[in-house]
Protein backbone atom coordinates (compact mmCIF):
# COMPACT_ATOMS: atom_id res chain seq x y z
CA UNK A 1 0.00 0.00 0.00
CA UNK A 2 1.16 3.68 -0.68
CA UNK A 3 2.56 5.68 1.96
CA UNK A 4 -0.37 6.69 4.07
CA UNK A 5 0.16 10.36 5.14
CA UNK A 6 -1.96 11.51 8.13
CA UNK A 7 -3.71 14.54 7.94
CA UNK A 8 -3.23 16.24 11.70
CA UNK A 9 -4.28 19.60 13.34
CA UNK A 10 -3.71 21.24 16.72
CA UNK A 11 -5.87 24.02 17.89
CA UNK A 12 -2.15 26.07 19.19
CA UNK A 13 1.14 24.63 18.86
CA UNK A 14 2.60 27.83 21.69
CA UNK A 15 0.75 26.77 24.63
CA UNK A 16 1.35 27.56 28.35
CA UNK A 17 2.11 24.69 30.73
CA UNK A 18 -0.97 23.07 31.84
CA UNK A 19 -3.02 24.52 28.83
CA UNK A 20 -5.38 22.10 27.00
CA UNK A 21 -4.23 21.38 23.22
CA UNK A 22 -7.17 20.08 20.87
CA UNK A 23 -6.28 17.42 18.25
CA UNK A 24 -7.61 16.34 15.07
CA UNK A 25 -6.47 13.70 13.00
CA UNK A 26 -7.56 11.98 9.66
CA UNK A 27 -6.05 9.60 8.14
CA UNK A 28 -7.04 7.42 5.02
CA UNK A 29 -7.85 3.82 5.51
CA UNK A 30 -10.83 1.59 3.78
CA UNK A 31 -11.40 0.03 7.24
CA UNK A 32 -12.57 -3.42 5.65
CA UNK A 33 -15.07 -5.13 8.24
CA UNK A 34 -14.82 -8.27 7.18
CA UNK A 35 -18.80 -8.78 6.71
CA UNK A 36 -18.72 -7.96 3.44
CA UNK A 37 -18.29 -9.77 0.11
CA UNK A 38 -17.04 -8.99 -3.41
CA UNK A 39 -18.67 -9.63 -7.22
CA UNK A 40 -18.13 -12.90 -6.60
CA UNK A 41 -19.50 -14.05 -3.27
CA UNK A 42 -16.36 -13.99 -1.40
CA UNK A 43 -15.99 -12.10 1.47
CA UNK A 44 -13.88 -9.59 1.88
CA UNK A 45 -11.14 -9.79 4.56
CA UNK A 46 -11.53 -7.68 7.54
CA UNK A 47 -8.72 -4.87 7.32
CA UNK A 48 -8.23 -2.09 10.05
CA UNK A 49 -6.53 0.53 12.01
CA UNK A 50 -7.32 -1.56 15.06
CA UNK A 51 -5.36 0.92 17.73
CA UNK A 52 -4.39 4.71 17.73
CA UNK A 53 -2.06 6.23 20.39
CA UNK A 54 -0.69 9.84 20.68
CA UNK A 55 2.07 10.35 22.70
CA UNK A 56 3.93 14.25 23.30
CA UNK A 57 7.66 14.07 24.32
CA UNK A 58 7.12 10.74 24.34
CA UNK A 59 4.38 10.19 26.85
CA UNK A 60 1.19 8.91 26.06
CA UNK A 61 -1.77 11.08 26.51
CA UNK A 62 -4.48 9.28 24.95
CA UNK A 63 -4.80 5.69 22.94
CA UNK A 64 -8.08 3.96 21.32
CA UNK A 65 -8.78 0.42 20.67
CA UNK A 66 -10.71 0.56 17.15
CA UNK A 67 -13.61 -2.25 16.28
CA UNK A 68 -14.93 -2.41 12.99
CA UNK A 69 -17.82 0.14 13.69
CA UNK A 70 -15.20 2.75 12.82
CA UNK A 71 -16.10 4.52 9.88
CA UNK A 72 -13.89 4.52 6.47
CA UNK A 73 -11.21 6.96 6.44
CA UNK A 74 -11.22 7.48 10.39
CA UNK A 75 -11.13 10.88 12.19
CA UNK A 76 -10.55 11.26 15.77
CA UNK A 77 -10.21 14.61 17.98
CA UNK A 78 -9.33 14.30 21.07
CA UNK A 79 -7.40 16.84 23.95
CA UNK A 80 -4.34 16.44 25.98
CA UNK A 81 -3.04 18.95 28.76
CA UNK A 82 0.39 20.57 27.63
CA UNK A 83 3.20 19.84 30.19
CA UNK A 84 6.76 19.58 28.37
CA UNK A 85 7.86 20.87 24.75
CA UNK A 86 8.25 18.36 21.75
CA UNK A 87 6.75 16.42 19.07
CA UNK A 88 3.21 15.08 19.40
CA UNK A 89 3.06 11.84 17.44
CA UNK A 90 0.32 9.97 16.20
CA UNK A 91 0.22 5.89 15.44
CA UNK A 92 -2.15 4.19 13.75
CA UNK A 93 -1.88 0.21 13.88
CA UNK A 94 -3.33 -1.58 10.93
CA UNK A 95 -4.67 -5.08 11.39
CA UNK A 96 -1.47 -6.60 9.73
CA UNK A 97 0.85 -4.59 11.64
CA UNK A 98 1.80 -2.12 9.78
CA UNK A 99 1.82 1.48 11.19
CA UNK A 100 0.94 5.32 9.91
CA UNK A 101 2.79 7.35 11.94
CA UNK A 102 2.23 11.58 11.95
CA UNK A 103 4.13 13.88 14.05
CA UNK A 104 3.81 17.68 14.79
CA UNK A 105 5.30 19.44 17.83
CA UNK A 106 4.17 21.99 20.53
CA UNK A 107 5.96 24.60 22.30
CA UNK A 108 4.97 24.90 26.16
CA UNK A 109 6.40 28.07 27.28
CA UNK B 1 -65.46 -41.86 37.37
CA UNK B 2 -62.87 -39.97 39.55
CA UNK B 3 -60.15 -41.94 37.00
CA UNK B 4 -61.33 -39.66 33.68
CA UNK B 5 -61.45 -36.93 35.72
CA UNK B 6 -58.12 -37.16 36.80
CA UNK B 7 -57.28 -37.52 33.52
CA UNK B 8 -58.81 -34.19 32.33
CA UNK B 9 -56.93 -32.42 35.38
CA UNK B 10 -53.33 -34.03 34.16
CA UNK B 11 -54.17 -32.79 30.66
CA UNK B 12 -55.13 -29.01 32.16
CA UNK B 13 -52.07 -29.13 34.10
CA UNK B 14 -49.70 -30.83 30.76
CA UNK B 15 -51.26 -27.38 28.64
CA UNK B 16 -50.61 -24.73 31.09
CA UNK B 17 -46.80 -25.64 31.27
CA UNK B 18 -46.38 -25.63 27.59
CA UNK B 19 -48.27 -22.45 27.86
CA UNK B 20 -46.17 -21.45 30.72
CA UNK B 21 -42.71 -22.38 28.84
CA UNK B 22 -44.18 -20.48 25.94
CA UNK B 23 -44.70 -17.53 27.31
CA UNK B 24 -41.35 -17.20 29.28
CA UNK B 25 -39.44 -18.14 25.87
CA UNK B 26 -41.48 -15.35 23.55
CA UNK B 27 -39.92 -12.69 25.48
CA UNK B 28 -36.68 -14.25 26.26
CA UNK B 29 -35.93 -14.70 22.25
CA UNK B 30 -37.06 -10.92 21.90
CA UNK B 31 -34.43 -9.94 24.54
CA UNK B 32 -32.07 -11.95 23.42
CA UNK B 33 -28.53 -10.22 22.52
CA UNK B 34 -28.10 -9.26 18.29
CA UNK B 35 -24.42 -9.42 19.33
CA UNK B 36 -21.96 -9.46 21.95
CA UNK B 37 -22.37 -5.62 23.12
CA UNK B 38 -23.47 -7.18 26.47
CA UNK B 39 -20.97 -9.40 27.28
CA UNK B 40 -18.40 -6.49 26.15
CA UNK B 41 -19.89 -4.57 28.78
CA UNK B 42 -19.60 -7.28 31.40
CA UNK B 43 -16.18 -7.94 31.06
CA UNK B 44 -15.62 -3.93 30.83
CA UNK B 45 -17.14 -3.37 34.27
CA UNK B 46 -16.46 -6.63 35.34
CA UNK B 47 -20.04 -7.06 36.70
CA UNK B 48 -20.34 -3.58 38.16
CA UNK B 49 -23.62 -1.63 38.21
CA UNK B 50 -22.87 1.18 35.70
CA UNK B 51 -24.88 4.42 37.19
CA UNK B 52 -26.74 6.94 35.07
CA UNK B 53 -24.62 10.05 34.78
CA UNK B 54 -21.12 11.78 34.16
CA UNK B 55 -21.02 10.05 30.52
CA UNK B 56 -22.09 12.78 27.68
CA UNK B 57 -22.64 10.81 24.58
CA UNK B 58 -23.75 12.90 21.63
CA UNK B 59 -24.96 11.19 18.75
CA UNK B 60 -27.57 12.65 16.08
CA UNK B 61 -31.11 11.77 16.56
CA UNK B 62 -31.16 10.74 13.29
CA UNK B 63 -28.29 9.46 11.06
CA UNK B 64 -29.43 9.71 7.31
CA UNK B 65 -25.93 7.61 6.37
CA UNK B 66 -25.43 4.72 8.95
CA UNK B 67 -21.45 4.61 7.18
CA UNK B 68 -20.30 7.74 9.52
CA UNK B 69 -22.50 8.74 12.17
CA UNK B 70 -20.47 11.71 14.03
CA UNK B 71 -20.05 10.74 18.19
CA UNK B 72 -18.64 12.86 20.51
CA UNK B 73 -18.05 11.71 24.14
CA UNK B 74 -16.96 13.70 27.08
CA UNK B 75 -16.72 12.42 31.25
CA UNK B 76 -16.92 14.65 33.58
CA UNK B 77 -13.74 14.59 36.00
CA UNK B 78 -11.22 16.40 37.35
CA UNK B 79 -8.59 14.59 35.60
CA UNK B 80 -6.12 14.19 38.46
CA UNK B 81 -3.80 11.94 39.14
CA UNK B 82 -6.53 10.88 42.59
CA UNK B 83 -9.47 10.78 40.41
CA UNK B 84 -9.69 10.35 36.34
CA UNK B 85 -11.43 9.01 33.61
CA UNK B 86 -9.18 5.54 32.67
CA UNK B 87 -11.17 4.15 29.84
CA UNK B 88 -14.49 4.71 28.16
CA UNK B 89 -16.51 1.55 26.14
CA UNK B 90 -18.74 2.34 23.18
CA UNK B 91 -21.25 -0.60 22.06
CA UNK B 92 -23.51 -0.75 19.41
CA UNK B 93 -26.97 -3.07 19.86
CA UNK B 94 -27.53 -3.38 16.57
CA UNK B 95 -24.56 -3.91 14.67
CA UNK B 96 -23.00 -7.28 13.45
CA UNK B 97 -20.15 -6.85 16.04
CA UNK B 98 -21.17 -4.99 19.47
CA UNK B 99 -17.65 -3.01 19.58
CA UNK B 100 -17.04 -0.09 18.34
CA UNK B 101 -14.33 1.46 20.39
CA UNK B 102 -12.67 1.76 23.50
CA UNK B 103 -10.78 4.78 24.62
CA UNK B 104 -7.68 4.89 27.18
CA UNK B 105 -7.24 8.48 28.65
CA UNK B 106 -4.91 9.61 31.57
CA UNK B 107 -4.70 12.66 33.60
CA UNK B 108 -2.11 13.52 31.09
CA UNK B 109 -4.91 13.92 28.98
CA UNK B 110 -6.42 16.84 30.81
CA UNK B 111 -10.16 16.46 29.37
CA UNK B 112 -11.87 13.06 29.34
CA UNK B 113 -13.23 13.83 25.72
CA UNK B 114 -13.68 12.68 22.40
CA UNK B 115 -15.24 12.46 18.93
CA UNK B 116 -14.99 9.83 15.69
CA UNK B 117 -17.14 8.66 13.35
CA UNK B 118 -18.53 5.24 13.96
CA UNK B 119 -20.76 2.67 11.63
CA UNK B 120 -24.33 2.27 12.72
CA UNK B 121 -26.00 -1.02 10.34
CA UNK B 122 -29.95 0.24 11.74
CA UNK B 123 -31.77 1.99 14.33
CA UNK B 124 -30.29 1.49 17.39
CA UNK B 125 -29.10 2.23 20.89
CA UNK B 126 -25.47 2.99 21.27
CA UNK B 127 -24.13 2.85 25.02
CA UNK B 128 -20.86 4.55 26.49
CA UNK B 129 -19.21 3.35 29.95
CA UNK B 130 -16.53 5.05 31.30
CA UNK B 131 -14.85 3.63 34.04
CA UNK B 132 -12.81 5.75 36.50
CA UNK B 133 -9.56 5.18 38.20
CA UNK B 134 -11.38 4.03 41.45
CA UNK B 135 -13.16 1.94 39.49
CA UNK B 136 -16.50 3.04 39.66
CA UNK B 137 -18.25 3.16 36.31
CA UNK B 138 -20.89 5.42 34.80
CA UNK B 139 -23.09 4.57 31.65
CA UNK B 140 -25.43 6.89 28.71
CA UNK B 141 -27.23 5.54 26.13
CA UNK B 142 -28.75 7.17 22.84
CA UNK B 143 -30.66 6.09 20.20
CA UNK B 144 -29.85 6.84 16.94
CA UNK B 145 -32.39 5.92 13.93
CA UNK B 146 -30.73 5.00 10.96
CA UNK B 147 -32.09 5.72 7.65
CA UNK B 148 -29.40 3.98 5.68
CA UNK B 149 -27.65 1.02 6.92
CA UNK B 150 -24.05 1.13 7.54
CA UNK B 151 -22.63 -2.14 6.83
CA UNK B 152 -22.13 -2.29 2.96
CA UNK B 153 -22.54 -5.33 1.26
Amino acid sequence: MAEVKPRIKLDKKQVRKGEIVEVKALVSHVMETGLRKDASGNPIPRKILNNFTCTVNGKQVFSADFETAISANPYIQFKFRAEESGPVVLTWTDDDGTRIVGQESITVT
Amino acid sequence: MPFALHRRGLLTVGLGAVAAAASVGGPGVVLAAKNDAEDLIKRFTGGRNATEGRVRLDLPEIAENGNTVPMTISVESPMTEESYVSDVLVVAEGNPRGGVATFHFSPASGVAEVNTRIRLAETQDVIAIARMNDGAVFRASKQVKVTIGGCGG
